[in-house]
């Protein structure tokens, strides 16, 4: 079972982290440029 | 363009692109792709498929529309001249020919989202018997097309603000929280483990086989909704300072993310409550239709809360289904409203038009079969016409004038590189397979034209189609008026 939770890691690692990563990132952009219009 | 008619924040155009991409094949046909062709190994391939095809063209679609501020056919004329504008048309048909027949698909997940909320999955039901019995139905299989379009013109006619941004804000995160509750639920059952396994651990005796390639090739190629038209209409809605790249990416990776989720609610799901191995087996090849509606249908009852996780379930399908039909849909609009049609008429013909149009695929099933092997083959051709019209307007143009400015992940010249010389290859590799699918798969029937799955039946439609789009391409270059000026 230990394999399969490594390669769940690795998977949805690269996959929700990636989403994840992006979303985080367009959320402080979309912030500071509310507070810049403010 | 009026201000009513552009995404109001950067949140409502994501919600409503991601939404476009995810649909039922996220749902249905993922899981069950994962789970012949290798688990781990073919995640690798689908992402890898991402980046290599479907991304770029994502990219490219997004380009040309927010520059040319057309759907495709205005749109390749405009970036290509009037000679071309035929091949904008075959994006538009094609999505359209789609469009028909996704309708009554999104009536199914609606009829069995009711079906679920009416208690309908009791066990012992013969679940098998019940899809049967409304696939059938044409009566109701007519209705619940009707009911789905009509909402999806509601939707329209209200327009970009007020009606696709709106509804997206909602159902999309609603979609993702109905996925994570369906897959909280099949990962905490007794038995998942071994679902969990048969997904993830790669079979690595599978990577070296083309088919587990070609498969999460065509996979990502038809989720993520690239080459279909829809993200190049969208982008018309954009700001001119929109970012394309991070955008594209986010829908790219929202994709796999929910296909994913749907993954993880699907697949221990069955491996934990099926009876037998090979019944988690059959379940799992008993293709899309015969694993969400028959299967999991009736695995629900046996599923501790499974009263409730069933119309979670069939509600996250209908709303995936849902907002890609109103981007097919609007794909259709923007259409006939760059002919100066107003938004009202353009919603009520294109409305009509794919009820009637799709009214032989709710009767037929077989019919609805045939049109998604033509059509579905056939975005990859689309996805050449893009790939064709950034290769003659310039990949590099494309990369430092329309992507790069506005953009916070800038692209390298890896990008025109792949765009000009790896995604024609996987086109032509695709493409070739696929045909040549319908000649193994039908020794004996492959030329045949009216049959379902036969290779020939694909080349007579895709023959007909590009036949009468070149007989009508200098029409529609003069049809499609030029897009108003707007201030930014």
């Amino acid at each position: 079972m230990l394999k399969t939770w490594i390669w769940m890691a690795i998977l949805l690692g690269i996959n929700w982290g990636g989403f994840i990563a992006l979303l985080i990132r367009t959320m402080r952009k979309e912030g500071a440029r509310a507070k810049e219009k403010q | 363009m009026s201000q009513k008619d552009k995404f109001v924040s950067r949140w409502g155009f994501l919600a409503a692109a991601i939404g476009m991409a995810v649909g039922t094949g996220n749902i249905w046909r993922f899981p069950r792709m994962t789970a012949q062709y290798g688990g781990g190994v073919f995640i690798l391939a689908y992402t890898c498929a991402l980046f290599l095809w479907s991304l770029p063209l994502l990219m490219s679609e997004m380009a040309i529309g927010r520059k040319t501020r057309l759907g495709p056919i205005g749109g390749f004329r405009d970036l290509l001249g009037k000679n071309f504008t035929w091949m904008g048309a075959w994006l538009v048909s094609v999505c359209m020919l789609i469009t028909f027949y996704y309708s009554v698909v999104t009536g199914w997940c609606i009829k069995y989202f009711t079906l679920a909320m009416s208690g309908a999955f009791k066990p012992g039901v013969d679940t098998g018997a019940l899809w049967n019995a409304f696939h059938n139905n044409s009566w109701q299989n007519l209705f619940f097309h009707f009911l789905s379009i009509s909402l999806c013109g509601f939707i329209i006619y209200k327009g970009i603000q007020s009606g696709v941004e709106r509804v997206s804000k909602v159902m999309v995160p609603a979609l993702f929280v109905f996925l994570v509750v369906a897959a909280v639920r099949a990962v905490t059952l007794a038995g998942a483990g071994q679902g969990l396994t048969y997904m993830f651990v790669p079979i690595w005796s599978k990577l070296g086989k083309p088919e587990t390639w070609l498969q999460a090739f065509t996979q990502s190629a038809w989720s993520t909704g690239a080459a279909w038209g829809l993200l190049f209409t969208y982008s018309v809605y954009t700001s001119r300072k929109e970012d394309i790249s991070q955008n594209c990416i986010m829908v790219g990776f929202g994709d796999q993310t929910a296909a994913l989720l749907a993954g993880l609610a699907i697949i221990p799901t069955i491996f934990a409550l099926s009876p037998d191995l090979e019944s988690a087996h059959a379940a799992m090849e008993s293709g899309n239709t015969g694993l969400t509606f028959i299967s999991l249908a009736h695995l629900f009852p046996k599923m501790p809360a499974g009263f409730i996780v069933a119309p979670i379930f069939f509600l996250a399908m209908v709303f995936a289904a849902f907002t890609s039909l109103i981007a097919m849909v609007e794909v259709g609009v923007k259409t006939l409203m760059d002919a100066n049609w107003s938004r009202k008429t353009s919603t009520l013909l294109v409305v009509a038009g794919t009820f009637f149009l799709g009214i032989p695929s709710a009767v037929f099933p077989s019919f609805l079969d045939n049109q998604d092997w033509v059509w579905g083959v056939a975005l990859l051709v689309s996805g050449f016409f893009i790939i064709l019209a950034v290769r003659r307007h310039g990949a590099e143009r494309v990369r430092t004038e329309l992507i790069n400015p506005t953009a916070d992940i800038k692209m390298g010249r890896w990008w025109s590189f792949i765009i000009t010389y790896i995604s024609p290859l996987i086109f032509l590799g695709l493409t070739g397979w696929w045909l040549y699918k319908g000649i193994i798969d039908n020794p004996k029937s492959w030329w045949k034209p009216f049959s379902s799955f036969t290779t020939m039946t694909i080349i007579v439609q895709w023959a007909l189609l590009m036949v009468v789009l070149l007989l009508v391409n200098k029409a529609l270059a003069k049809w499609v008026k030029r897009p108003p000026e707007e201030v930014d």
